[in-house]
């Protein structure tokens, strides 16, 4: 079938320091190569992320063997499992491995996207020299596309990849630590939870990746004070494009420049519309944008609004300005069904240590309600330990329910 | 009691919306006229459900419309779980 199999492109881009460690196991990649021979296997074949080395094992055996890899996420039940096994079976075979990625699925049934080796690693960095200086963690599970896009980074870019095992992000981060990552890709999210943990200094980061969510400013700023020399970068992505960019400037948002209309354009809707390239049709991402004199930036899902008597909000609007506030760590914005007015605008937030409720509390009141409309600010606030995320590493959004 | 725990909310609740409550809000006072709008009667009665764990407009078998505030502290009352 294909010719550059995943092992193909592996056995290119070994370098001294291609090392898998997962846990306490350290792997050197030539030899974890060697161990695990290609597989001739037909059809579908389902790999879960549940053990991660045993996925990229799996990655390695039946990548350009099987016409189709499901890539099941760790958290995929059976009944999830028999659903995606489906779409897989029925989907048309091609001249090359799929690679079939679950969505993530902030809101509604996840759906798999069918991708080839190539297009996942096409916008890698090949440069092995730099490469073997880099060790990357991998907080992401790797069956979605974030994670994945992190393995494939590490394992073809001559880097070692650190696994850290365990439920706790504290044990994660001090595995991290002790196997000296340098390059970490983490969920705006999920950075904000690290940014609280007290370890976090100890790593030495060099490479910051911010994806899966729109960053906001104050997140890029925390991570820059504390890791002046680390180069930070947001990606912006959707699985269904497969590819996406990535904003080095350490602004928020990126260059309207950018806004080429051959590859990235404005929709009707104030989406944002993508394609790789101007033979192809373009596709609505669902993402909306302002577009100021020199910068777009990300305002939220299309349909993840928020009504309020009939008056439409962005969560993310009043989110990252609560993030601004002093005294408050995380913040999640969402629509409470309420009888009368349809929605009310709720907001469950994280303080940092140090500060009380009612003094938060009571400045976020003043501070919005001089910026915001009434029906804009948080009518219920309350204050959470910390901000649950998914699976995917992402702030939980329900589809937003109106009463229109 | 009940009548301190609604007064509190209903002064959280015109911070919230930037109104102004009237000074003094007592038994007769008309709920209309008491300077909350209707965004700010939505915010304070999903703040009671909050606070006392229950929404008496939605457990009751027949709509009331309390007029005064004595009427809505009445309400709040009467559902109170025994």
């Amino acid at each position: 079938m294909t010719k550059t199999s995943f092992r193909a492109q592996l056995q290119q881009s070994l370098t001294p320091q291609s090392q898998l460690v997962a846990g306490s196991a350290e792997l050197e990649l030539d030899e974890l190569l060697a161990a695990t021979p290609a597989v001739e296997t037909e059809d579908v074949v389902s790999i879960s992320s549940a053990a991660a080395l045993d996925f990229i094992k799996s990655l390695l055996q039946y990548d350009g063997a099987a016409n189709k890899l499901l890539l099941l996420p760790a958290t995929a039940d059976t009944e999830l499992t028999t659903a995606l096994q489906q779409q897989a079976a029925a989907l048309p075979a091609k001249e090359h491995t799929q690679w079939l990625l679950a969505t993530s699925g902030t809101t509604g049934t996840p759906k798999l996207i069918s991708h080839s080796l190539n297009s996942l690693t096409r916008q890698l960095q090949r440069n092995l020299t730099k490469g073997a200086e880099l060790r990357w963690g991998l907080l992401y599970d790797p069956a979605r596309f974030a994670g994945l896009q992190v393995v494939l980074q590490a394992l073809c870019g001559g880097s070692a990849l650190v696994i850290p095992e365990g439920e706790s992000l504290t044990d994660q981060l001090q595995q991290l630590i002790d196997a000296k990552v340098n390059a970490l890709s983490a969920t705006p999210s999920l950075w904000r939870k690290l940014l609280m943990l007290p370890g976090l200094g100890k790593l030495p980061l060099r490479h910051i990746t911010l994806g899966g969510e729109s960053t906001d400013q104050q997140t890029l700023n925390a991570l820059k004070q504390k890791f002046p020399q680390a180069k930070i970068r947001h990606i912006y992505a959707s699985t269904e494009a497969g590819v996406g960019f990535s904003v080095a400037d350490g602004l928020a948002g990126f260059p309207a420049s950018w806004l080429d209309n051959k590859t990235r354009k404005p929709g009707p809707d104030s989406t944002l519309l993508l394609r790789s390239n101007e033979q192809e049709q373009w596709l609505d991402t669902g993402d909306l944008i302002e577009v100021t004199s020199d910068r777009v930036y990300f305002q939220g899902r299309l349909n993840g609004t928020i009504n309020v008597g009939g008056n439409k909000l962005q969560p993310e609007l009043i989110e990252s300005f609560l993030l601004g506030q002093n005294g408050v760590a995380d913040a999640h914005v969402y629509g409470q069904p309420n009888k009368m007015m349809g929605n009310l605008v709720a907001a469950d937030v994280v303080l940092q240590s140090g500060h009380t409720k009612e003094a938060v509390f009571k400045a976020i009141r003043e501070a919005c309600r001089s910026q915001f409309e009434a029906w804009q600010c948080p009518a219920l606030l309350r204050q959470v330990a910390e901000i649950e995320t998914s699976a995917a590493g992402k702030k939980i959004r329900q589809q937003a329910r109106t009463t229109e | 009691m009940m009548r301190d725990t609604i007064l509190t909310l209903m002064n959280e609740a015109a911070e919230t919306t930037g109104a102004e409550l009237q000074p003094d809000i007592n038994h007769d006072t008309v709920l209309l006229e008491s300077g909350l709008d209707s965004l700010g009667f939505a915010i304070l009665v999903a703040r009671l459900e909050e606070e006392l764990g229950y929404d008496p407009f939605s457990i009751m078998d027949e709509p009331v419309y309390p007029r005064t505030f004595g009427e809505f502290v009445a309400i709040y009352e009467r559902f109170a779980p025994k």
